[in-house]
């Protein structure tokens, strides 16, 4: 076929652009991966007051919250075609930095031997994973959202949905989490987090081709 | 951004700028102009990074073209229109390497291809789609809704009265239908 007639039936036709609607489907996508892990959270805790009471909790979900706002704007650059997108890198660095110089700091500041207690707490071993298992609807959500976009940065959108992901699954682990030591949270709150962006990273470059 | 893009675009990608936003509000014939210009840069583009399979150069070019008009909701025109388009073609190179991997080595890209060769190009190079071929295996509704409005040129109004349905449903069936084609190119035009 000439590629002046196909060009002829490409533009016949096809009146205004239509609107680029990444932000709601990624909101919608944001509604479902919340609702999942808030709703896993919930079921396996039981709904109590207590659960909201503590204001080391607080300082978790500030942190999930701060990674779910670069998540987002991470998702939403990658969600066009990009050459380059290093973007979202530096922020991402800097919270996990702030984390862990709190950390340090609760560290510098107990007494002596509680290093230890700080930062392996009771529940190491499990809260990455338990992090990545709430994340994956909200992974689902993103990669099906970016899939009816236009990426083209496969494996970072991937990342970034993962991340994006990572954080709505700390939003619901807060819950049930025993843990809040701050460099407990630096450490194994951010690899989980890490983890779904690693997996995220994995799976974007099957799904997200187009 | 490689020199078919940046150093022959220079003054021109406030131009051909300007003339897609016209286009992005629905003006067909300077869409067609500004089609015709990129797959010029489409061409020299790829035909420097495909010279193990120079006969499948302008199947690429279209199946660009495809993804262009399929996702030009996507371009944000804060951003240069060349790195957009740059960066979609590029994504389309790399699939298209990626289904080709026998062919890889010879795909290397060249720098010492005579340029005369890139840009006395006409618009008339003819790639190895067949339209005919893939309309023939999409969904019957969505064949006869891209027959109506893009091969016969009836207006949505003119097609949604025809087919029975809303306009905004027609042109849902014509996009699902040429989304569906630019994955069949991949597998039916081999």
């Amino acid at each position: 076929m000439k590629t002046k007639n196909f060009i002829d039936f490409l533009a016949t036709g096809a009146g205004p652009a239509p609107k680029f609607n990444a932000a709601l489907k990624l909101f919608a996508a944001l509604l479902a991966g919340l609702a999942a892990s808030l709703g896993i959270g919930c079921v396996v805790h039981g709904i109590t007051p207590s659960a909201l009471s503590a204001s080391a909790r607080w300082v978790r979900v500030a942190y999930a919250l701060s990674m779910l706002a670069v998540g987002w704007v991470m998702v939403q650059q990658l969600a066009r075609p990009l050459l380059n997108a290093k973007g979202a890198r530096w922020p991402l660095m800097l919270m996990v930095l702030v984390m862990a110089g709190f950390g340090v700091a609760a560290w510098m500041a107990s007494p002596p031997g509680q290093a230890d207690v700080l930062f392996w707490g009771e529940s190491w071993m499990v809260s990455p994973f338990l992090i990545v298992l709430y994340s994956l609807p909200g992974l689902a959500a993103a990669l099906w959202a970016l899939r009816t976009l236009a990426p083209t940065r496969l494996r970072f959108a991937g990342f970034a949905a993962g991340i994006f992901a990572g954080a709505q699954g700390v939003l619901g682990y807060v819950l049930i989490g025993p843990d809040d030591a701050y460099l407990f949270v630096a450490m194994w709150y951010t690899l989980g987090v890490l983890l779904t962006g690693i997996i995220g990273m994995l799976l974007g470059s099957k799904v997200l081709r187009w | 951004m490689p020199r078919e893009f940046s150093a022959s675009l220079g003054n021109a990608e406030s131009e051909l700028r300007a003339l897609w936003l016209q286009a992005q509000a629905g003006d067909e014939v300077i869409y067609r102009d500004v089609l015709c210009r990129i797959a010029r840069l489409l061409r020299a583009y790829l035909r420097r990074r495909m010279a193990g399979s120079p006969d499948e150069v302008e199947d690429l070019v279209q199946e660009c073209l495809l993804a262009l008009h399929l996702q030009r909701a996507s371009y944000d025109p804060a951003q240069p229109l060349s790195a957009w388009i740059y960066a979609i073609s590029r994504h389309k190179l790399i699939d298209f390497w990626r289904r080709n991997r026998r062919y890889g080595a010879q795909n290397d890209p060249i720098d010492d291809v005579d340029e005369l060769l890139l840009i006395g190009e006409a618009g008339d190079s003819t790639s190895n789609m067949d339209l005919a071929r893939l309309l023939a295996e999409l969904p019957d509704v969505q064949r006869r809704a891209i027959e109506l409005t893009k091969l016969e040129g009836l207006s949505g109004a003119e097609a949604a009265a025809q087919i029975g349905m809303t306009e905004g449903a027609i042109r849902v069936l014509v996009h699902r239908g040429l989304k569906r084609m630019s994955q069949l190119v991949k597998v039916v035009m081999k």
